[in-house]
């Protein structure tokens, strides 16, 4: 019951998000955490609506609990984080700022701003002192830092001749130096796809359709079209290889292309289809980018049978493809 | 906002991680390639891969659509796809800023519009819910990039914003809705694909689907600066 009102949420934050309304896809998203506190979806798409960077930081923590793998969560919450400590350091939010940088630290040991605003929101001088010196060594020229430590060293010794007033002799308190765990970095790689070629048929095999089009996804949607009535498709991407295909493959039962391919040109091809015997009595659907009378009356010049507009609308070569093409022997579903 | 505009260095802002692909089961192929096993998930396995649904099962219709008019919806919606994608070639992120946010917002309008329109009454709820958040967050950037406020604006108010805007919009802000699409249209095609209960059946279109994404971010990846 929960679930499908989260569901009804998300549409109606999505609506809100598609006009603009960002207060609206909040309040959704805000009530769609509250029946589901545990799905990391929502909780996601929150911190993404969240002004203020406090909320935004609890919201990606949120996450990150639900998910520690969540890339997209690990690569937001740091600049997040930081902003919100710095807010809150400057809003005198000590408990926020220290929580929030400390976790900037430990995530980041490098970075030297989270070490810098950490400093200021120590309560004990010599961790404020460690944290600067820790800045010193990221970066040797930060004038924050050697103002800082002087600043800390005078209220160290000042610290210090007080005890030693109180207990009769004089220390030197050295600063620890600070350690925080590294972390994995978040980069994740975007992987190109190469599909592999649908097996061809062998010579002779009834039911083959020749797609030429430089585009394998639309190879690939006409593959299902003509898988529809058992036709297996067999593709290539111009007419060099469909020249190839038909030579080793056999001839097809109908041949789909598209006007666009490169090099030889696609009525070339067709005229070439129409002058050999073998191939001059294949039907040819042309897809052309828009069905304009002057590439009807190009294709009919070249010998093509019909002409197709894309975008694809596959009931129509579905149409196509029953009217021209000889019905295959084996339909294979 | 930090989360909108991602370090310069970066080409793409990241993608979420596929899910990985552990053993393919009966009638598919290990691909080998990460689209393809993003597609076909665990969870989807769990439903396609279930004993109730036989390998030669038909795709489960949706209310009013049978099992071949929601096959030929998907290819006609592809189709169209596909042909917008075409539309980027010779684009560059610094002169061609609206013709690349129209088309990538005219794509996750088909795409969710042909969502809107079916049931998915065994997709799992989180798949919906991440197609959802997938669309409403990248319609809040595209928002953002624009710089015209909220969409569905009179005319006047948005072209008044378009003369106003004084500073031209950020490729990186550019590059993060063009990621933020396709991840919205991978959601989707997700979403689309539990609707099979046959592995083989889906195969197709898984196929065809992981073709188009990987193209697509391909392209988007390789669109010039200026």
């Amino acid at each position: 019951m929960s679930q499908v009102s989260a569901v009804d949420l998300f549409r109606q934050a999505m609506t809100a998000s598609k006009a603009g309304n960002k207060g609206k896809t909040r309040e959704c998203l805000q009530e769609a955490v509250r029946l589901d506190p545990n799905s990391e979806t929502s909780w996601q798409w929150l911190a993404t609506v969240l002004d203020d960077p406090a909320d935004a930081t609890l919201a990606w923590e949120r996450v990150l609990s639900l998910n520690p793998n969540n890339d997209k969560a690990k690569a937001s919450i740091r600049p997040m984080r930081l902003a919100a400590g710095i807010s809150a350091a400057k809003a005198k939010d000590v408990p926020t700022a220290r929580r929030l940088l400390r976790a900037v630290v430990a995530d980041e040991p490098k970075n030297e701003h989270g070490w810098l605003w950490l400093a200021s929101v120590c309560d004990s001088p010599t961790e404020a002192r460690a944290h600067l010196e820790r800045v010193l060594t990221l970066n040797p020229a930060s004038v924050a830092a050697r103002k800082g430590i002087a600043y800390y060293d005078g209220k160290i010794e000042k610290q210090q001749a007080a005890a030693a007033e109180k207990s009769g002799h004089s220390t030197r308190l050295l600063p620890p130096v600070p350690t925080a765990p590294l972390s994995p970095s978040g980069t994740v790689v975007v992987p190109v796809a190469a599909g592999p070629l649908d097996p061809a048929s062998t010579p002779g095999e009834p039911g083959r359709v020749l797609v030429v089009d430089p585009s394998r996804t639309y190879r690939k949607l006409i593959g299902m079209v003509v898988a529809v009535d058992g036709y297996t498709m067999v593709e290539a991407e111009d007419a060099d290889e469909a020249i190839d295909r038909i030579r080793d493959d056999g001839v097809p039962d109908l041949v789909v292309l598209d006007s666009r391919i490169a090099g030889m040109d696609a009525y070339a091809f067709c005229r070439l289809l129409r002058e050999h015997p073998d191939t001059e009595l294949i039907p040819v659907v042309l897809l052309v980018a828009a069905a304009a009378p002057s590439d009807r009356q190009r294709g009919r010049a070249a010998g093509v049978t019909a002409t197709l507009a894309k975008p694809l609308a596959p009931d129509a070569l579905l149409t196509l493809l029953r009217q021209h093409a000889r019905a295959p022997e084996q339909p294979v579903g | 906002m930090p989360a909108t505009h991602p370090p310069a260095t970066n080409p793409m802002p990241a993608t979420p991680d596929p899910k990985p692909f552990a053993a393919p089961p009966e009638g598919l192929t290990p691909a080998g390639d990460d689209e393809f096993d993003a597609l076909v998930d665990s969870q989807f396995f769990a439903s396609v891969g279930s004993p109730a649904a036989g390998p030669d099962a038909a795709p489960h219709a949706t209310p009013g659509a049978t099992p071949r008019a929601w096959q030929f919806g998907l290819i006609g919606l592809l189709a169209k796809l596909e042909s917008l994608r075409l539309q980027f070639a010779g684009c560059r992120y610094s002169t061609d800023t609206d013709h690349l946010l129209d088309r990538i917002e005219a794509m996750v309008l088909l795409t969710e519009e042909f969502s809107r329109l079916h049931d998915f009454p065994d997709a799992s709820m989180e798949t919906q819910m991440t197609a959802l958040a997938k669309a409403g967050t990248f319609y809040a950037v595209l928002n953002d990039t624009r710089h015209t406020g909220p969409a569905g604006n009179s005319l006047f108010k948005t072209m008044i914003a378009k003369m106003s805007s004084a500073e031209p919009v950020p490729s990186a802000a550019v590059r993060e809705c063009l990621a933020l699409g396709i991840e919205t249209l991978h959601a989707h095609f997700s979403l689309f694909t539990e609707m099979y209960r046959s592995s083989i059946k889906a195969r197709n279109w898984v196929d065809a689907a992981s073709s188009f994404l990987a193209d697509f971010k391909q392209m988007a990846r390789a669109i010039p600066e200026a």
